[in-house]
């Protein structure tokens, strides 16, 4: 009895190797660039939600030439519980992140704090 | 008195061919063969001479055919841009703090203007095509899972490109005096698996990205960083892009488009490399 349960531990142990999925984290990437003062939300799981502002259009983007000299995507990672403004130019101005107490948003990343 | 002989043309000839006759009938016989122990013994000797005709006879072809394929190739890379390419050597260096690739000077393909990929993994969707000055193509897909970015950066005409992977702990960072970027020690890399896989033929890399302890970051951050090599060039680097832990990356240069391609993002092995396939399915090359 004690060898077959040992058994079957071994071979739900084995299935279990075999028949797991490769480790998926998620990667989003924040535009650099938005319309003038949008304001964009990171959740905890990186959902997006846009309280001010907008994206810009592929005609938008395309036609100026600040952006083609800076880039779009690529270089700043969304991070969980932040918000994201964005300057007059509409270019990335500020992340903030979450208090601890989840009121509020704050400069300083959570790593930062003391 | 004396005898007056008339002798003609013909009989002349007909004495002289009785006369051979009978000097070629007075020769010794001819000596019936060699004994067998001189034969025994000529017969290497006899083999060894016939091989080293065939031999000669062998390599004066191959010889030959070589000459014809040296020069034909040459030509062929004389007046084709796409030959020359073809030959660049790409190299590739590991450290413990950088993966480093250097793309010699090869003829400038331009902006990539080839077709994107025809699969995409579930739920992705194309959600911006962008070309900076730089001439980086940029290719973002989006999905509820994340995001996979496809970046093709050209080779360049009159600079070699230098390409490094680093960690957050010595992405951007130079010396000020030298500009000496952060070498290691010769070793494995810190905090990516690596594997080598194929895209169409050719050679790629995929990296996974790991945590690595440090006591100032919570997530670990990847950066690819491509610098032109030159001394008049600017110690920044002209495009970068960054991926975090867990994240993967899939490189590989086509020197046909003259391009390095990378693929980043979330999606595992088989669906990365499948995508990167699919850009050279028939019907879908530029």
């Amino acid at each position: 009895m004690k060898k077959a349960v040992m058994l079957l531990a071994v071979l739900a142990l084995a299935l279990t190797a075999c028949g797991r999925q490769e480790d998926t984290g998620k990667v989003v990437y924040i535009p650099l660039w938005m319309e003038p003062y949008s304001v964009v939300y990171y959740d905890a799981d990186l959902n997006r939600t846009i309280t001010e502002g907008g994206d810009l259009t592929e005609e938008e983007i395309n036609s100026r030439e600040d952006i083609r000299a800076v880039g779009m995507y690529g270089d700043e990672l969304a991070e969980p519980d932040t918000k994201v403004e964005y300057d007059l130019h509409g270019f990335i101005q500020n992340v903030y992140y979450k208090t601890d107490d989840g009121t509020g948003y704050q400069l300083a990343p959570p790593d930062a704090r003391g | 008195m004396p005898m007056n002989t008339n002798l003609s043309d013909a009989a002349l000839r007909q004495a002289a061919q009785r006369l051979a006759h009978q000097m070629s009938a007075a020769l010794p016989a001819e000596d019936a063969g060699f004994s067998a122990g001189f034969d025994t013994r000529m017969e290497p000797l006899l083999r060894r001479e016939r091989h080293r005709r065939t031999a000669r006879l062998i390599w004066r072809r191959t010889a030959a055919a070589l000459l014809a394929i040296v020069l034909a190739f040459g030509a062929a890379l004389a007046v084709s841009p796409a030959a020359r390419a073809a030959v660049g050597r790409w190299l590739r260096q590991m450290t413990t703090e950088v993966i480093a690739y250097r793309f010699p000077a090869a003829q400038s393909a331009g902006t990539w203007t080839g077709n994107d990929p025809t699969w995409l993994p579930d739920g992705y969707v194309m959600a911006s095509d962008f070309t900076g000055d730089n001439g980086v193509r940029t290719v973002r897909y989006t999905s509820p899972q994340g995001d996979v970015m496809l970046a093709a950066v050209g080779f360049r005409s009159d600079q070699d490109i230098s390409m490094e992977v680093r960690s957050h702990r010595t992405a951007g960072l130079s010396d000020v005096r030298t500009g000496q970027r952060p070498q290691g020690e010769p070793g494995d890399p810190e905090g990516c698996d690596i594997r080598e896989v194929q895209v169409r033929g050719r050679d790629a890399r995929l990296y996974q990205f790991r945590h690595l302890p440090d006591e100032t970051r919570s997530v670990s951050v990847y950066s690819v960083l491509f610098y032109l090599d030159s001394p008049d060039s600017d110690a920044a680097p002209f495009y970068s892009v960054s991926i975090p832990e867990r994240g993967r990356l899939l490189v590989w240069a086509d020197e046909d488009a003259g391009q390095v391609f990378l693929l980043f993002g979330t999606p595992g092995q088989k669906e990365l490399c499948r995508m990167a396939e699919s850009m050279y399915e028939e019907g879908n090359r530029s």
